[in-house]
């Protein structure tokens, strides 16, 4: 009987320490964590304002913008709104995978897509494409769990993506380091097909947004190919529980 | 003049081999005049093309800019001496003596989407009164005008094509600012420029620089100014006198850059234009060649009558003048006959013009600023060149056997015979 005694405490021992400890999550793979990843950053609807620092040399620029973000847990839809005084007017939407751009010089809005979506973004170290494949990442990639490191005094996992054989993103390889606690992306390295390293993105600032969810409020983006460059997005204001009016992603109103 | 009249009675002594010399001579005459009209041609038009589109005869811009030009950025700019701005800049390049003409001109990158596919090209902006005064865009304009004003274009034949517009189309093309952010702009068609080169054809367009300069952020800058003197000789010179000026305005950010320094074909191709004349020469040589056998199996021949003329007083000077004049005469006929043959020839090919598939071909895809069509220049001074070219050389051949004729001794050139 005592030892019967002994041995269930001993098991309610062990289970504290599997759901109670920090490295209550050690049993995930690459896949699920970064499936917690993609579920940490989904928005079903949200304002956000946010600003884009683009370091270019000695000249340094910033872009002010409104962004509205809605998303159903399959396609997400979002309109960004410029409104520093040199790009006031232009707007970007995104809608069921397609990006269009509304300039207040140009008659016709402009498809963003093939080649294009390799470029800046506005100027930026950031591409369209690294916009459009941000939520997606499950569905591109194969992860798989390198080990566990330390990135700022943070725990985290090193988590490498392959391309999914059945999919083209804009990288080939993409190397990740999550917070073992909050799912957030702390590090992000971005690689070609041929092994060569074209992107890094370091998240400067982690904010709690809502009860026990973390967000990245602040990351720098480099891209290696660009001579002494670099973008520091920062978003200022996040309204998770934002109603969208009816029609504001739209065609209609971006022209 | 006896000896002259000695000399022409010579050459129909065998009339063969006078013919077959002489012919020598037309031919390498013909493919001088032919070369001289394809190079000068191909120079004219070539280099015409690089100073008015790119270079000027020379060209101010920022040394940074230069060195990134294939980027095309805007970061490096003519801002004038100690940021006043480029207009009064360019007033004050207008004052010095040597400078007759000033093109401010802003080159920026644009690009259109047309089915997923990313169709990228070269915005110029130019003063239009600048431009219409010069004449090197304005002159290229096949259909429409220049732009004036506003959102006016003047489009590429081949980029039009490509772009699937045509003129009075409006057209909205993307291109960054000079803060990097993304911009769109609707455009009218108004003209259509040819120039005849695919590298200009296919891929650039000219909008008036004010309107450049408002979508862009420039304000009072240009990113280089196209200098041009009374002729490209006066170049160096020029570039002297705007050193001389920037220094004078402690502007040391500014480069310089004579218009056959700026870029390594042309260089190249100037060097080589340079040697060209060096080829000729040799070109000549090789008829002369046969002039000079000839001549020496002559001089075998008549040793005896040398050695006669020699015994009966002719001094060796006129000797070497006889045979001296043998020679240059075959000279003087095969120059002309070359001269009047390459002459029509190449005033042929300077109206129809000599298309080589190949080549056409070739110059698209290196996007050099040549023709596809070579048209030869045809000018009274290729032909003068040429003739004289042709006589003068001969003429020098001709020394040899001729002095070798006079340097012999009646007795043994009498004795020679009788052997």
């Amino acid at each position: 009987m005592k030892a019967k005694k002994i041995s269930s405490i001993f098991l309610i021992f062990i289970l504290a320490v599997l759901f109670a400890s920090p490295g209550q999550a050690e049993d995930l793979t690459g896949e699920e964590i970064m499936t917690r990843v993609d579920e940490n950053q989904f928005i079903a609807a949200a304002r956000l304002e946010a600003e884009m620092r683009i370091i270019d040399r000695d000249r340094e620029s910033v872009k002010e913008m409104i962004m509205y973000v809605e998303s159903d847990g399959e396609v997400s839809n979002g309109l960004v709104e410029f409104i520093n005084p040199r790009d006031r007017g232009t707007k970007y939407l995104l809608l069921d995978d397609r990006l269009w751009m509304h300039f207040p010089d140009a008659e016709d809005l402009v498809p963003i897509s093939g080649h294009m979506l390799r470029e800046g973004l506005m100027g930026s170290d950031f591409s369209y494409q690294d916009a459009l494949e941000s939520e997606q990442l499950t569905r591109l990639y194969q992860f798989e769990k390198l080990g566990r490191t330390e990135i700022n005094e943070r725990q985290v996992y090193e988590i490498e993506g392959v391309a999914r054989p059945d999919q083209e993103p804009a990288y080939h390889n993409r190397k990740f380091w999550v917070d073992v606690e909050r799912f957030v992306v702390l590090r992000e390295e971005m690689y070609a097909r041929d092994g060569r390293l074209l992107k890094v993105m370091e998240t400067e600032k982690v904010e709690e947004v809502q009860e026990g969810r973390w967000m990245a409020t602040a990351m720098i983006m480099e891209d290696q190919l660009r001579e002494d460059s670099r973008t520091i997005y920062r978003i200022l204001e996040i309204d998770l529980d934002y109603e969208i009016p009816p029609g504001k992603i739209s065609l209609e109103t971006l022209q | 003049m006896q000896l002259f009249k000695i000399a022409w009675r010579n050459l129909n002594r065998n009339p063969v081999r006078t013919a077959i010399a002489v012919l020598a001579i037309t031919t390498v005459v013909i493919i001088v005049v032919f070369a001289r009209g394809l190079m000068v041609g191909l120079t004219e038009s070539s280099f015409g093309m690089y100073m008015d589109n790119h270079f000027g005869h020379v060209r101010l811009a920022q040394e940074e800019y230069l060195k990134r030009e294939t980027l095309l950025p805007l970061d490096y700019t003519v801002d004038g001496l100690e940021g006043a701005g480029a207009d009064e800049m360019i007033t004050e390049i207008e004052k010095l003596e040597r400078v007759q003409q000033v093109l401010p001109r802003i080159s920026f990158g644009a690009m259109v989407s047309i089915d997923d596919e990313l169709l990228r090209m070269v915005g110029v902006g130019v003063d239009p009164e600048r431009e219409q005064q010069h004449g090197g865009v304005a002159g290229d304009v096949i259909e429409g005008r220049m732009p004036a004003s506003g959102n006016e274009i003047l489009v590429g034949k081949g980029l039009l094509e490509r772009m699937d517009a045509d003129m009075g189309d409006r057209i909205t093309l993307l291109f960054s600012d000079a803060y990097q952010s993304l911009r769109g702009r609707t455009f009218e068609v108004v003209g259509i420029r040819e120039a005849g080169t695919a590298a200009l054809d296919n891929s650039f367009f000219y909008l008036p620089l004010n309107t450049a300069r408002e979508m862009l952020w420039l304000e009072d800058e240009v990113t280089d100014l196209l200098i041009f003197a009374s002729g490209a000789g006066e170049a160096p010179a020029l570039q002297a006198d705007l050193e001389e000026f920037l220094t004078g305005g402690g502007a040391d950010q500014y480069s310089v850059v004579v218009w056959n320094q700026a870029d390594p074909f042309v260089e190249f191709y100037y060097e080589v234009a340079g040697v060209m004349d060096l080829v000729y020469v040799l070109f000549i040589l090789m008829g002369a060649i046969v002039i000079i056998s000839a001549l020496t199996m002559i001089v075998r021949e008549r040793t005896a009558e040398i050695g006669m003329m020699g015994a009966l007083g002719l001094r060796g000077r006129d000797i070497m003048k006889v045979f001296f004049l043998e020679g240059t005469l075959m000279g003087i006929l095969g120059s002309l006959l070359g001269v009047i043959i390459g002459g029509v020839i190449t005033f042929h090919y300077s109206r129809a013009g000599l298309y080589v598939e190949d080549f056409a071909v070739l110059s698209e895809d290196l996007e050099l600023l040549i023709e596809p069509a070579f048209y030869l220049a045809f000018d009274l001074e290729n032909l003068v060149v040429s003739l004289a070219l042709g006589i003068i050389v001969v003429a020098l051949s001709c020394l040899y056997p001729a002095f070798k004729a006079a340097r012999m001794e009646p007795v043994q050139a009498l004795h020679h015979v009788e052997e």
